[in-house]
């Protein structure tokens, strides 16, 4: 408990910093899963931990250890945590809630919204594809909360425009890939593990670039032809400059890789390779967080148990 | 026999996915169009991977749902797209993106932020796709986007 208990706070602090890092070694495809799974494990891990250190301070409030049945002077005796510290973890602990709550409301009433929109469109034509017959270059895919359909692709009359039919046989890829791969879920995922971890700040945009790269990826083994993938991409680019789209960003996701330049640059390149023993690292570390934080639980439960008996 | 239905059901989904994204590069092509379309000249368009009675039926099916419009061309049908309820959909989604709903929720767009705003980096990139593509497209739908601006 002395010190286990602190791991996944370090395993959290590290992953915040790997977060880059490990988005440009990994293949896309395999990265953004990687990246939202350890980071939902160490945010959890991160959570667990100020829930274990806080719980020392609050099992020695008198009124919750009569409740409880065990003896404060005891608890005190052995408690390994320094009060200030533990003190800090309660605050931490609201504080994530509080953030959390926010961010889950917030985008949960987001996914509602495109819920009730793609519900609105599921019986017109019964397509896939949404032409808006408007000269901006925009396409986007809205995904469907219905069994029955993945969703929706959204395109202007614009952006139809802009490309050759190979061209757009990649945008309906990319699109179809967003929609097959519930894209938005590992996004929404990547932001409520961000709220719950502020070390993850970088974890949102980091993702978001990835499945935008994941997209590019499964839309040029589509069509088969990188360099083709690659040109629709800066078709639709350059053509997105002479009719720019309305900013319509609810939230300004920065990330200074993300931009259309470096995917198409990625395109050009080979397609990116796995590493076996990155990813062997990974599941070791989270292996490691896991193992210590169970531990830390244990002992904590050790401690409270001898506070318990010594009572009586 | 449970087994072999299984996997006819499996076959009908894939063939109803893949006529599905047919429908939508037809579509596509209509829309791209500044005037009504023959079935040959949207199987032109496509190029040689559809046959012409692929399109066709495509084209009869997106008629039967009301995705498209037809008149008389000749001895042929020319087709042109429709606008669901009126452009009610349209208004909508540009409300939506108007709007600047979640990006989790929603948008994923296909070109979003870009480095250069002029556009010279971006040009750049287009040189060196073509470059390293073997046999670029015809020159006859690289004329499109100037088609727009006018």
């Amino acid at each position: 408990m002395r010190l286990d208990v602190y791991v996944p706070v370090l395993a959290a602090l590290l992953m915040g910093v790997a977060v880059r890092p490990l988005a440009r070694l990994l293949p896309p495809g395999i990265g953004f899963r990687v990246l939202v799974a350890v980071g939902l494990i160490s945010a959890a891990g991160w959570v667990w931990t100020l829930g274990l250190l806080a719980w020392t301070a609050v099992g020695q409030i008198p009124l919750v250890a009569r409740y409880g049945g065990w003896s404060v002077p005891v608890l005190q005796a052995d408690n390994p945590v320094a009060a200030p510290i533990a003190y800090t973890a309660a605050a931490a602990l609201a504080v994530v809630t509080v953030l959390v709550a926010r961010a889950s409301i917030r985008r949960l009433r987001a996914v509602a919204h495109s819920w009730k929109l793609a519900r609105s469109l599921a019986p017109a034509g019964g397509g896939e594809l949404v032409v808006l017959p408007d000269p901006t270059v925009e396409a986007f895919a809205l995904p469907s909360f219905d069994r029955r359909c993945r969703g929706h692709i959204v395109v202007t009359a614009g952006m139809l425009r802009a490309l050759d039919p190979a061209e757009r046989r990649v945008l309906f890829a990319h699109e179809r890939a967003h929609l097959d791969g519930a894209h938005h879920w590992w996004l929404l995922a990547a932001q409520l593990t961000a709220a719950a971890n502020p070390f993850l700040v970088r974890l949102p945009a980091t993702v978001d670039h990835l499945l935008e790269r994941a997209a590019d990826e499964t839309a040029a083994t589509a069509v088969t032809d990188r360099c083709l993938a690659a040109r629709a991409l800066a078709r639709a680019g350059l053509a997105a400059l002479h009719h720019p789209p309305a900013p319509a960003r609810g939230i300004a996701l920065a990330y200074t890789g993300s931009t259309t330049e470096a995917r198409i640059t990625a395109l050009l390149a080979p397609p990116p390779q796995s590493h076996r023993a990155l990813l062997a690292i990974l599941v070791m570390t989270v292996a490691l967080v896991v193992v210590s934080a169970a531990d830390a639980g244990r002992d904590l439960e050790t401690l409270f148990e001898l506070a318990m008996h010594t009572r009586g | 026999m449970g087994a072999s239905e299984g996997s006819d059901t499996m076959g009908t989904r894939t063939d109803r996915r893949q006529s599905g994204e047919l429908e939508s590069e037809v579509l596509a092509v209509l829309w791209a169009a500044d005037e009504p379309l023959v079935a040959a000249q949207v199987q032109q368009a496509l190029g040689p991977r559809l046959a012409y009675n692929t399109v066709q039926t495509i084209l009869t099916r997106l008629h039967a749902k009301g995705a498209v419009s037809r008149e008389a061309a000749g001895r042929a049908h020319a087709y042109r797209p429709v606008l669901d309820d009126n452009g009610l959909t349209a208004r909508q989604m540009r409300a939506l993106l108007d709007r600047g709903t979640d990006r989790a929720a929603v948008l994923r767009r296909f070109v979003d932020e870009l480095a250069g705003p002029d556009g010279d980096v971006l040009a750049e990139l287009l040189a060196q796709a073509h470059r390293s593509t073997p046999n670029p497209p015809p020159a006859a739908v690289s004329s499109a986007p100037s088609g727009l601006e006018s």
